[in-house]
């Protein structure tokens, strides 16, 4: 806390890389033409999240509280979602820290709020919002920055086992999809593997270390209920299937809290 | 298999629209446009024609055949027999295309079997275009095809003569589905530019044809340029005048956007944002489309461009995808801004929504001297139950490489891709436009719609729409109203500017306006419409001032004119 009791997190903590690689990402996103993204957008996202946040916080502990987490999950919106307009980012931003101040159980947030905003925003916006899967550049550089950056940060914040147990599970269900479709193009069901959205989920969006279980063998069953979710969604034809894989599997996650335990936020952004 | 559709629970700008009293404004549009009748007369008009979508288009690749040939119901109005009455000409994959001459009644007569047009071989004729290249008075043929160009000159108002050797327009391995004429250095002729779709490859050998990717793909197919030397050869210009290649264009618009006197172009494309070239003093063209980057378009189909705002600035209605969830972006209205940018405002005037829009025109519907936008589209119904959305979508996520191979792609027989889609009618009720297609003919019609016409068929001044399907049935929807409203029409015959005059302004000055409307037929998605100048008038009983623009420069001031019916123009 300084003089004006404005809490700025420590230097060490690993939220600080988690904005420096979601601000590469922002630029990369926004140098890419065929994104769409504006300003406009960013500002509303941003400014939103920043100010309800401090809002939360201030009429909760009466203090000033810059929001790095905030900061970090507007961002995330900004090159998660995908929409024409600019009121939708504001929407999203809301939504996004919304829940983690008002869905909580025993003082931790329930939800990822990033993938809160997200879902929430494709179900109640759907005639201007969708997600930007597909708008990102297709060259194979992308991929590999998120692998390599993914497991930078999750190795960091002890989740790189969630990460690196979901693709595993992913390629074994993908596989009984493939057995049980009367396709024969199996490429066709790997698909995502070969583009960039499937890593920045896989690494940044099921990774969050609060919302995620706290042992390793609950994450392998955490990530085992995502690749399950995401299959069955899969097959169903429904789109953006693993971002509902992972709110469905959070719900999951609140009703057998032995199986998937969650520890307290106050012990989890710790510099290793 | 269920399909995707979990959206659209609840949606948040419908409350606030229920909330702000919308949907009072809209009875109050709906009690506005009662008098605007729209009749399928497709029946009484002896306009009898199916368009049948060649199955096996690709035998190299039958997962995509269907999208190989997707786009290959097309249709060109035009005074074919200098009658003084609008003819029609339909494209079929079956080769059977139709040549359909106005009878003066209300009735048309299908004449192609001794038009003397063939197309032999040519699995697909996309893109017919009527046009008089050697200046002799009669509309020749243009069509361009999945092989090759056909030209056919006109000999005597029905019979037409396959040229296209003896003007040099050599076979090119081109799937043409945009293709437009231009007369870019006003020497009285027009000339061609055509756009390929997809590239020139070996399809025995190379699957690799496809887009790189569904947003920004640049592997499209080549553009060239033929300037037409005096009526006798087409000659292919060097780097197509300085307009690249790479684009998957699917229309070429023509207008002169900057009023320097020279048609510049517009391209709709497909894959990425459109491009936009500037003609530079007939000489070339200058690629201008960073003026399109603070709007973005990925989508483009067609090309229509009107001044509806009396402001002496065109927009440009290029159609779009508009699919709930996924591709939320939908039609781009572009206008230009003082620092020169085009920037879209289909939003904020109620176009962007229509589905998977094609073919898209301009039609004063009341003749209240305010254009509105009628709107063709969806593009593959086959089973409901069997939605590619989720197939396409897995697929547009896929790294480099994998899109553009053709083996990759999912079976598209017998699916449904933004399909059984009803047609829009965008009123124009001043700075907005409310679709008013709900309760009209074009509201129950459900066909893959492709190219739309506007068409007077009885020179009565009311423009009707001629609808096109893909694998379906031909549409005529005569267009009438309840309310007496004044017109006036120009037929523009050249002489320095070309016989066609393409490209020949009118302006008229009524009591506190100024309309403006262009000859510019050839615009749009697989269409020619009627190449009438008209205007709707309204309630006015008079016009201050008529002013013609030749495309040869010459600005005449017309003195004689009538009201409610067609005036000649001579150059």
């Amino acid at each position: 806390m300084n003089k004006f009791n404005i809490i700025i997190p420590k230097y060490n903590d690993p939220r600080w890389i988690l904005f420096l690689f979601f601000s590469i990402y922002l630029i990369i996103s926004s140098l890419t033409p065929t994104f769409g993204r504006n300003v406009s957008q960013m500002i509303a996202a941003v400014a939103t999240a920043l100010l309800l946040d401090a809002a939360f916080t201030y009429y909760k502990k009466k203090i000033l509280f810059f929001s790095l987490s905030g900061l970090i999950a507007s961002i995330g919106l900004c090159f998660l979602l995908y929409s024409p307009a600019v009121w939708p980012f504001a929407v999203a931003a809301l939504l996004t820290i919304g829940s983690k101040h008002l869905i909580k159980f025993r003082g931790n947030h329930i939800f990822n709020p990033n993938n809160f905003g997200l879902v929430l925003s494709l179900l109640l916006m759907s005639d201007i919002v969708s997600t930007t899967s597909g708008r990102w550049i297709n060259e194979p550089e992308l991929p590999i920055l998120f692998i390599v950056l993914g497991t930078i940060i999750t190795y960091k914040i002890n989740r790189l086992d969630v990460a690196l147990s979901f693709i595993l599970f992913f390629i074994i269900f993908t596989f009984i999809r493939y057995q049980i479709s009367d396709t024969a193009n199996y490429m066709l069901f790997y698909l995502p593997m070969t583009g960039p959205t499937f890593y920045l989920f896989s690494f940044f969006h099921i990774t969050d270390p609060i919302t995620s279980p706290a042992t390793r063998k609950s994450r392998f069953i955490f990530a085992f209920l995502i690749g399950l979710v995401d299959a069955i969604l899969r097959y169903n034809e429904i789109l953006y299937a693993p971002f509902y894989a992972l709110f469905i599997v959070t719900i999951i996650k609140q009703v057998f809290p032995i199986l998937l335990p969650v520890q307290s936020s106050k012990n989890v952004w710790v510099y290793k | 298999m269920t399909n995707y559709n979990i959206f659209g629970i609840f949606n948040i700008p419908i409350a606030l629209c229920i909330l702000s009293g919308c949907i009072e404004k809209s009875k109050d549009i709906t009690t506005e446009i009662n008098h605007i009748l729209i009749k399928d007369v497709t029946m009484t008009s002896a306009i009898d024609f199916t368009h049948k979508q060649s199955k096996y288009f690709d035998k190299y690749f039958p997962n995509i055949s269907r999208y190989m040939s997707s786009t290959s119901s097309a249709v060109a109005v035009a005074d074919v027999n200098n009658d003084g009455w609008q003819d029609i000409f339909l494209t079929n994959d079956t080769g059977k295309h139709a040549l359909y001459i106005n009878l003066k009644n209300g009735k048309f007569k299908n004449q192609f079997s001794i038009s003397g047009i063939t197309t032999g071989d040519v699995d697909n004729v996309l893109r017919p275009i009527f046009f008089d290249f050697d200046n002799d008075g009669l509309k020749d043929l243009f069509l361009g095809t999945n092989k090759r160009y056909y030209l056919y000159k006109n000999m005597n108002g029905i019979f037409f003569k396959d040229v296209t050797a003896r003007l040099g327009l050599a076979q090119e391995n081109l799937l043409i589905i945009a293709a437009n004429v231009i007369d870019y250095n006003k020497d009285g002729y027009l000339d061609l530019v055509v756009s390929g779709y997809f590239k020139e490859v070996d399809r025995t050998k190379n699957s690799r044809f496809m887009p790189t990717t569904f947003n920004g793909a640049e592997n499209g197919g080549p553009v060239y340029f033929y300037k037409n030397e005096g009526g006798k050869k087409f000659v292919k210009q060097k780097d197509a005048l300085g307009i690249p290649g790479g684009g998957w264009t699917l229309a070429i618009g023509v207008y002169d956007l900057n009023y320097d006197g020279y048609d510049d172009l517009w391209f709709a494309t497909d894959f990425n944002t459109d491009r936009v070239y500037e003609n530079v003093k007939g000489k070339s063209f200058k690629d201008i489309s960073k003026s399109l980057e603070h709007s973005f378009s990925n989508n483009g189909m067609s090309a229509e461009i009107a001044e509806i705002d009396d402001d002496g600035q065109p927009v440009i209605f290029v159609s779009q995808i508009y699919q709930e969830g996924i591709e939320t972006d939908g039609n781009t209205l572009f206008k230009r801004n003082k620092q020169g940018r085009y920037i879209d405002q289909a939003k904020k005037r109620g176009v962007d929504k229509c589905g998977w829009a094609w073919g898209a025109k301009f039609i004063d519907l009341d003749n209240n001297s305010k254009l509105d936008i009628i709107v063709n589209n969806g593009y593959f119904s086959g089973d409901p139950q069997k939605n590619l959305w989720f197939k396409i979508s897995t697929l547009g996520s896929a790294g480099k490489g994998f899109l553009e191979d053709a083996k990759n792609w999912p079976d598209l027989n017998d699916v449904t891709w933004g399909g059984h889609q009803t047609k829009c009618i965008f009123y124009n009720t001043g700075k907005k436009f409310i679709d008013i297609s709900k309760n009209s003919p074009l509201g129950k019609n459900r066909g893959d719609g492709r190219s739309v016409a506007a068409i007077d068929f009885r020179n009565n001044g009311y423009q009707s729409i001629l609808m096109t399907m893909q694998n379906g049935k031909t549409s005529l929807y005569e267009v009438s109203n309840k309310r007496k409203a004044n017109w006036i029409g120009f037929t523009a015959i050249g002489k320095k500017s070309g016989t066609d005059a393409f490209g020949t302004k009118i302006r008229i000055q009524l009591k506190d306006r100024v309309l403006v409307r262009a000859k510019h037929p050839t615009n749009g998605f697989l269409t020619q419409s009627d190449e009438r100048i008209h205007f709707g008038l309204g309630r006015n009983e008079k016009i201050q001032k008529v002013s013609i623009t030749w495309p040869s420069g010459k600005i005449v001031e017309l003195k004689k004119y009538q009201l409610n019916r067609y005036n000649m123009l001579y150059e």
